[in-house]
């Protein structure tokens, strides 16, 4: 295999494990800073939950509805990025060639697209916070985008060696 | 070094006295002060790494890693500051478990200062000690905010001091012809 | 370099170029102490301090990484141990921030080391050992820069030995661990190397040490794949550097001397070592981690005496005592010292380079 070429996987490869492994960290942050920001910042929990009506569940209830609702919001988003990370991790390494977690990352990339610009629409006022929100979701959009597109580019040149 | 970092080095040390006064003076205020700094720290730092990432190291073997922190450090910073009602106790922690880990360092470069037979060592192992007694003093003193203000203003003026001494090294060396 | 080639293969490239044992004794024993002039040291002599060839663990972990700073570790760095090879390197698409430090790898056969060389013509053996020090580093330690810097000296933990048998060569697998006080395991593979540090001007970003001992020990023929490469692998084969590098340094002296009418790169006295060639390959070659006795050993047999053991302490006392300190030995290693760093970092100034700092020149005396 000549060097360049061998340069070329060794670099797809990397992309795709460092992808997948930030994918995961990204994930826990993000569930980490709203679990913060809920703890910490009163203006931030009254609105989450300003357009919720409750009147229907007893009061001694609602707390744990509250954390129900978290937990339940967190547990999807962890798993979502693990299967996307964990199987980054294991492709890069040649553990696993199944590529269903591209599948969940390029509905995930589409997504993160989406959410870049929402950031602008649903806020009250353009300020650190929402362009901080703002590049967290485009990096992870690149970070995703960066994971499919050397998937795709170190098939073709492991295909190309086999062929 | 030129005349202007030097007077860049000082002037920064002075601010930091000033910083370090205001806190030690006003310790209700200061506590906000704190999660400010700490705030504009984390910001900086993630600024920095991102700088650091589209100059230097998108061109590194593995160095989109740098992107990500710094995505994520610039982004922890801002949060931060939008921290209104941080409980005091967090401030203590983050606090205690730097002079914690500064103190154990300094014991570990003591230990390898003596097996070199050098005399600095003593001097690292006070210097760790007071770290470490520093911490444990913070998690006796944990629901005590005047405590966690008080250290971080001297650690404020210790690191003042240290950058205006150190702005006025010589630099530069003759050269034989 | 370790001390069996800086010292004792210097002993014998000295005695090869035709210098006397006492001569070649002076400039092994420069060339060492290149390798042990630490500020420390020169405190305890009451020296001056920007005579400094080298930095002792402490003094690197106590360093700041201030500019200020980094100027100070780069100058000595740079200067001794990781001679840049290309101050004018082009990278297309890569801001001048980046060029500072890529421009500083060290690699062999540059114009720096030609002026190192030609610097020390007509001067004090002191300032032949120096010269000599600088340029075996350039073999050792290619590749690698003498500043910290994450996006240079970083390497990944994909380590490889190249082993040859029978004419085929196999790979076998470097492992790593962080114990600076267990001694390097060659048999089993198992080496040290500094952990990795995340930012860009840290210290232990300095040089080699991502590649621990390996670049220092002569045996060993290996790959591995650095920060600045662009994810392609290097082959490092020190028992070739190395013959080159003993070659290059009786090429070097025999200039010195006056036998050669030039220094030019390229060339390594091939003639010279032919008689010898396969008795210095064996002890290149020998999977030892210090070849010191057969360094000695093979110098005792070329001078007829062999040399003395090094003792860092030997020419300390004739400094301390005496008031016209620049006529010792110490004296005119440290003269010869200032002058090749400022030499050094002049170059790199006058590149555009600022990570060494500028220098004040002023016309003192000649050494």
């Amino acid at each position: 295999m000549d060097e360049t070429k061998e340069a070329l996987i060794k670099k797809y490869r990397s992309n795709i494990y460092f992808g997948g492994r930030y994918f995961i960290l990204f994930g826990v942050w993000s569930v980490l800073r709203i679990l913060m920001m809920f703890m910490m910042n009163r203006e931030f929990a009254e609105q989450i939950f300003s357009g919720v009506d409750l009147s229907e569940i007893d009061e001694s209830l609602v707390p744990l509805v509250y954390s129900l609702t978290f937990i339940i919001a967190f547990v999807i988003a962890i798993v979502i990025h693990l299967i996307i990370g964990v199987g980054a991790i294991r492709y890069s390494r040649d553990k696993g060639h199944r590529r269903f977690f591209l599948f969940i990352a390029v509905f995930a990339l589409v997504v993160s697209v989406i959410f870049v610009p929402m950031n602008l629409v649903e806020a009250d006022k353009i300020d650190a916070t929402v362009i901080a929100s703002m590049m967290v979701d485009a990096t992870m959009a690149y970070l995703l985008f960066d994971m499919v597109y050397s998937a795709f580019k170190l098939k073709n040149l492991i295909g190309e060696g086999r062929g | 070094m030129t005349k202007i970092q030097r007077l860049k080095e000082i002037f920064t040390g002075l601010l930091m006295l000033l910083g370090a006064l205001i806190i030690l003076t006003e310790p209700s205020d200061g506590y906000l002060f704190i999660i400010f700094v700490l705030s504009v720290i984390l910001t900086v730092m993630g600024i920095r790494k991102l700088f650091h990432y589209f100059t230097m190291a998108r061109f590194m073997v593995d160095g989109k890693t740098s992107l990500y922190k710094g995505v994520m450090m610039l982004d922890f910073g801002i949060l931060t500051g939008t921290l209104t009602d941080v409980p005091r106790f967090y401030v203590l922690i983050y606090l205690i478990c730097i002079h914690a880990f500064a103190g154990i360092i300094d014991i570990l470069r003591a230990r390898e200062a003596k097996a070199y037979g050098i005399g600095l060592w003593k001097y690292k192992t006070v210097q760790g000690v007071i770290q470490l007694l520093i911490a444990a003093v913070c998690i006796i003193n944990v629901n005590n905010p005047r405590i966690a203000v008080f250290f971080f203003g001297t650690g404020l003026i210790y690191s003042a001091l240290l950058r205006i001494v150190y702005a006025f090294r010589r630099t530069g060396f003759v050269y034989i012809q | 370099m370790q001390e069996d080639f800086h010292y004792y293969a210097t002993y014998c490239a000295a005695i090869l170029a035709g210098y006397s044992h006492e001569e070649s004794m002076d400039i092994s024993y420069s060339s060492q102490f290149v390798d042990r002039c630490s500020k420390t040291l020169l405190l305890r002599i009451n020296a001056p301090l920007n005579a400094a060839t080298t930095q002792l663990q402490l003094e690197m972990m106590d360093a700041r990484t201030d500019i200020v700073g980094l100027q100070d570790i780069t100058r000595i760095w740079a200067s001794f141990h990781f001679l840049p090879k290309d101050l004018y390197a082009v990278k297309q698409g890569h801001p001048k921030i980046y060029m500072n430090k890529y421009r500083l790898i060290c690699g062999p056969d540059s114009d720096l080391v030609k002026s190192t060389v030609e610097n020390a013509k007509g001067k004090t053996l002191q300032a032949a050992g120096i010269a000599m020090h600088v340029l075996a580093d350039t073999w050792a330690h290619s590749n690698f820069a003498g500043t910290p810097s994450l996006v240079i000296n970083n390497t990944t933990d994909d380590f490889a030995e190249i082993v040859s048998k029978d004419g085929t060569e196999s790979e076998r697998k470097i492992k790593f661990r962080h114990s600076p006080g267990t001694p390097d395991d060659i048999e089993n593979n198992i080496y040290t190397n500094s952990l990795y540090q995340g930012s860009e001007n840290a210290i232990m970003n300095l040089g080699h040490g991502r590649a621990g001992h390996l670049p220092d020990y002569s045996f060993v023929k290996f790959k591995y794949l650095p920060a600045w490469n662009e994810y392609r692998y290097l082959i490092k084969d020190n028992p070739s550097d190395y013959m080159k590098a003993f070659g290059q340094m009786i090429y070097a002296m025999k200039y010195l001397r006056g036998e050669e009418a030039e220094f030019e790169t390229g060339r390594y006295a091939d003639d010279v070592i032919a008689p010898y060639k396969e008795r210095i390959d064996a002890i290149i070659r020998k999977r030892q981690l210090i070849a010191s006795d057969d360094w000695r050993d093979f110098g005792g047999e070329l001078s007829g005496t062999a040399p003395e053991e090094f003792d860092e302490t030997r020419y300390q006392g004739e400094y301390c005592s005496t008031s016209d300190k620049e006529a010792t030995f110490l004296g005119h290693f440290i003269n010869a010292a200032i002058m090749h760093k400022g030499m050094v970092c002049d170059h790199i100034y006058n590149s555009g380079n600022p990570l060494a700092g500028f220098v004040w020149k002023r016309i003192v005396k000649k050494i």
